[in-house]
């Protein structure tokens, strides 16, 4: 490897996850294959879907991936193959949060997974938990369930997902099934913090926002937000996860702190290819502009990005308008889903997301 | 026909499951010893106020028998009934049901069991202070049985405990492994605590300077300062004084002499109630304080049971922000008093400060013009920036950073950096906290429009070629265009915007992907290319240049202008596509022939 390929590394190694460590792996793969150095160029690469994974730029995980499996089905002998096998979940993961990429893709990527899997003599149990994974992403439960048994019954082997990040992929199925007291049992270990992994219980405390609001258990909710959100506001990865606490914020009218969430979050928004965690944003910003404007002030200064056609140089904002804007925008993004999902599971969200903001009864 | 059954526990196993899991080592013996005889001391205390009370911890070694450690205390001592109910009974601590007397150290009633970690059988002779008590002797053995017996002396209040050390177990009892542990844990304790082995005794006991009152601050900053080389062995640059109301928290924070260049959490040494808790606790202090190395004492802190921290509550949540606000005021008082000293530690610790400046407005207007920012003119403090530039312009890309600070800075433009934690961000906030402060955020395309344009006259010379270069560069998904820039050695500038860059790394897979995966890349490329820009900057001032506008032939021209393409890319460290290695293969060998053939005619 190049000393400046191996210097950038080095200087990447000692940074957390963020922009920043992904643009200098980046660059360190540039160095790699300018001087056609493939080893290099796979080894970096794979260091690069581990930052970009945990950074929000799934797209360059993707991107990365995709070339080190088509050098690894080149030369296998040459690579290592558990490291790449490994990741493969990461990228399965979040693949339906593009909505570009057509329900058949991710069938098929889930069917080359199982594939590789099985040739290697490995559990299926992190197949089928990808197969729940993504049936749940995109509003399909009864698949999801199906393939929830199939995934507790397949035994354990070092490729499965630590029993951490499998507990709270079970607490999400059950959250959006709205299964909530389902889905805040299954979750006690996570909080009482017998289980924890590298974005659990963050995740978690995020996802168990809207059981808690739909049981009216503001306290709680509170108590999490409190907990966790600290933990997020650095790494633009958390933006569907800063979204539930927006949601919480409206929720409990805390507009004093909910306009700054929303201000330093929406800067992710602007140019994230993670089109889920945009629209889950989008559809809780929406709700914080719909009960601003049922408040009495009509304008409102507001620090939103330039690259948002609905940004305002003197940042005087009517928000009756923009909860216009960002329920179109969420709205559009919805469609793109529904499409490709075949359902209107994006649409119904849209809706929940607005129900939950406003105190029943 | 059914009957309840308890379970049968085997003690044997618990201590092995604690000392492997909750206990750190053998050595937590000495502590939970220490921290029974403390809490006995605490509870005759309350009521018999005015009682001083003390411990001697005593290493008895007799021929050739294992060596005991007998620990004193003349606490409150235990009833006949309470030995039962406490000394018995795994779980079951005096201190649980009187929490509100929270001066207590110990909370889980199993401390003494540890001592099963290096004995076979621990021995308690207690006599509660009630009046009419009588002296108890309690055996417990690691089999789990315990015999009980009235002595018939009649000796002080207070309790003794007499560990004999087990095969394999006599290192931990040796004089200097006991004395040495419990000043690591005890030394802080305000009850004497005396250490007794071979005719010879000393007193563990020092007080933390925080619990001293000083005549001056700069003695106060140097027995800080000395206190701190002695614990964390190190030099520090500065000693600031920590306390919160809230949790109870008394302590010094020591100003790393080594750059915090990386968020890493520190640790720090925690008293709990003056006993050790943990050297290693991270979530005492905010996010941004990790320019900071602490030691602190709580008294009104939940710590969890790997002591590895405190519980996430309320309590913490406002105890981490009065010592974020003690830091915040040390550098306030710095600013003022000590610039020196101030520029001294945000050349080492600029990142953390940066961190507290994004989140606290009032910080961020004293402190943003002394932060030092990259630029393409070398690095500066935004103050240097702001009395040069009245529009503070910044790129938040490195790799578009790293594609025209050179060119930007022969132009003497100014650009910052910001790529990095926290600048984005505070330089976004320039806007907000300053009225009228004006920043713009520059895409790199944009960058090079602001190079010098050509008069009308040069465009006419010079159209041709502008034009054939848009046509050739179209399959690369590059347009051409030309300015007047420095350095004049420099035929073209290559700039690509993120997105296009992306699209490159995205063509690059495709050309080794399969099928399945090509065509999954080929979806989550369709929204960067609606953005993607990428545009190869001709240089007017380049004679090299000038000339190929003199150039009629057109086939040399296609050539010269693909090699100039391929060039920028490779002086960019840009990894050719297939196509592009094409062009620089078939441009070489062109160029070779074109020379052959002309050395041919000649």
């Amino acid at each position: 490897m190049s000393d400046r390929a191996y210097d950038l590394m080095r200087q990447a190694e000692r940074l957390s996850h963020g922009v920043e460590q992904v643009a200098i792996l980046e660059e360190a793969v540039r160095e790699a294959d300018s001087a056609g150095d493939i080893h290099a160029g796979y080894w970096i690469r794979m260091e690069l879907v581990d930052a970009a994974t945990h950074s929000g730029f799934q797209e360059k995980a993707l991107v990365a991936f995709s070339w080190c499996l088509a050098r690894f089905d080149d030369e296998p002998e040459e690579f290592d193959e558990h490291d790449l096998l490994w990741k493969y979940k990461w990228i399965l993961d979040h693949l339906p949060a593009f909505p570009q990429v057509s329900r058949e893709q991710i069938a098929g990527m889930q069917d080359d997974m199982e594939r590789r899997y099985e040739e290697r003599s490995y559990s299926l149990r992190p197949v089928h938990y990808m197969r729940l994974s993504n049936a749940m992403r995109m509003g399909k439960f009864d698949e999801a369930m199906a393939h929830r048994e199939k995934f507790k019954e397949a035994r354990r082997d070092w490729m499965a997902d630590c029993a951490a990040c499998e507990r709270d992929k079970e607490v999400e199925l059950m959250a959006r099934r709205k299964q909530d007291s389902k889905s805040l049992t299954l979750a006690k270990p996570i909080l009482a913090g017998k289980l924890s992994c590298l974005e659990v219980p963050e995740l978690t405390y995020g996802m168990l926002m809207r059981p808690l609001l739909r049981r009216g258990e503001l306290q709680t909710a509170e108590e999490f937000h409190e907990k966790s959100y600290r933990r997020i506001t650095r790494n633009r990865d958390y933006l569907g996860c800063a979204a539930e606490h927006l949601l919480y914020l409206v929720r409990a009218e805390r507009f004093q702190k909910a306009v700054p969430v929303m201000q330093r979050h929406l800067r992710w928004s602007v140019d994230t290819a993670n089109l889920d965690a945009k629209f889950c944003f989008f559809a809780s910003v929406m709700t914080l502009n719909e009960a601003l404007s049922r408040r009495k002030s009509k304008t409102r200064k507001l620090k939103l990005p330039k690259q948002l056609s609905c940004y305002r140089e003197d940042g005087t904002y009517v928000p009756a308008e923009l909860a216009i804007w960002f329920q179109n925008e969420a709205e559009k993004l919805a469609a793109q889903f529904n499409e490709r999902n075949g359902n209107d599971y994006y649409t119904r969200q849209v809706e929940e997301t607005r129900e939950l903001a406003v105190a029943s009864g | 026909m059914s009957s309840d059954h308890h379970f049968q526990v085997d003690l044997r196993g618990v201590i092995d499951l604690l000392s492997d899991h909750l206990y750190s080592g053998p050595q937590v013996y000495i502590r939970e010893l220490l921290q029974n005889a403390v809490d006995a001391i605490f509870a005759r205390q309350h009521s018999e106020p005015g009682h001083q009370g003390g411990i001697k911890l005593e290493i008895v070694r007799s021929g050739n028998n294992p060596p005991t450690l007998a620990v004193h205390d003349d606490g409150i001592g235990l009833t006949e009934s309470e030995v039962h109910q406490f000394l018995a009974t795994i779980g079951q601590s005096s201190k649980r049901e009187s929490l509100a007397r929270d001066d207590f150290i110990g909370q889980f009633g199993i401390g003494l069991l540890s001592g099963f970690v290096v004995c076979e059988e621990i021995v308690v002779i207690t006599r509660s202070i009630q009046a009419d008590a009588k002296t108890i002797e309690w055996k417990g053995r690691s089999d789990g049985t315990y015999s009980l017996r009235q002595l018939d002396l009649d000796s002080e209040p207070g309790t003794q405990v007499y560990l004999r050390a087990k095969p394999g177990c006599h290192e931990f009892f040796e004089t200097h492994f006991v004395r040495d542990t419990a000043r690591y844990y005890g030394s802080h304790l305000p009850v004497s605590i005396q250490v007794w082995a071979d005719d010879d005794h000393t007193l563990i006991n020092e007080t933390p300077p925080w619990r001293y009152e000083f005549t001056s601050t700069q003695i106060q900053n140097e027995r800080f300062l000395a206190y701190g080389t002695a614990i964390f062995e190190s030099d520090f640059l500065d000693a600031i004084p920590l306390s919160s109301e809230v949790g109870g928290v008394e302590g010094v924070a020591y100003i790393l002499p080594n750059s915090s260049a990386v968020a890493t959490k520190r640790t720090h040494r925690v008293y709990l109630k003056n006993m050790l808790l943990s050297e290693s606790v991270d979530n005492l202090l905010p996010d941004w304080a990790f320019f900071v190395k602490c030691v602190v004492n709580a008294t009104d802190l939940r710590p969890t049971a790997s002591r590895e921290g405190f519980y996430e509550d309320e309590n913490l949540a406002a105890a981490r922000d009065e010592l974020g606000g003690c830091l915040r005021r040390y550098l306030f008082q710095l600013a003022q008093q000590d610039r020196q000293r101030l520029d001294r530690i945000i050349q080492l610790h600029q990142l953390p400060i940066k961190g507290l400046a994004t989140e606290d407005d009032e910080f961020y207007k004293m402190f943003i013009d002394w932060l030092p920012f990259e630029t393409s003119l070398g690095e500066m403090t935004l103050g240097e920036y702001r009395e040069r530039h009245s529009v503070v312009r910044y790129v938040p890309s490195r790799d578009q950073f790293r594609q025209i600070s050179g060119v930007a800075a022969a132009q003497q433009m100014c650009v910052i950096n910001t790529c990095y934690t926290y600048d984005t961000e505070l330089i976004e906030k320039l806007e907000h906290v300053f009225s009228g402060q004006r920043v713009e955020c520059v895409d790199i395309s944009e960058l090079a429009q602001d190079f010098e344009d050509l008069t009308l006259d040069e465009r006419e010379e010079i159209f041709e070629l502008v034009k054939l270069a848009d046509l050739v560069l179209q399959p690369f998904k590059c347009s051409a265009d030309i300015k007047k820039f420095q350095p004049d050695t420099l035929p073209t500038l290559f700039t690509a915007n993120d997105a296009a860059t992306f699209l490159r790394s995205v063509d690059q897979a495709k050309e080794v992907a399969d099928d399945l995966w090509s065509g999954v890349l080929e979806r989550i490329a369709t929204d960067p290319a609606a953005s993607a820009n990428a545009q190869l900057c001709l240089n007017y001032e380049n004679k090299l240049v000038r000339k190929m506008a003199m150039l009629a032939d057109r086939e040399l021209l296609r050539r010269a202008l693909e090699m100039l393409y391929v060039q920028a890319l490779l002086l960019g460290h840009y990894p050719l596509k297939e196509p592009e290695m094409a062009l620089l293969n078939d441009g070489l060998l062109g160029l070779i022939e074109y020379s052959v053939a002309r050395g041919d005619d000649s």
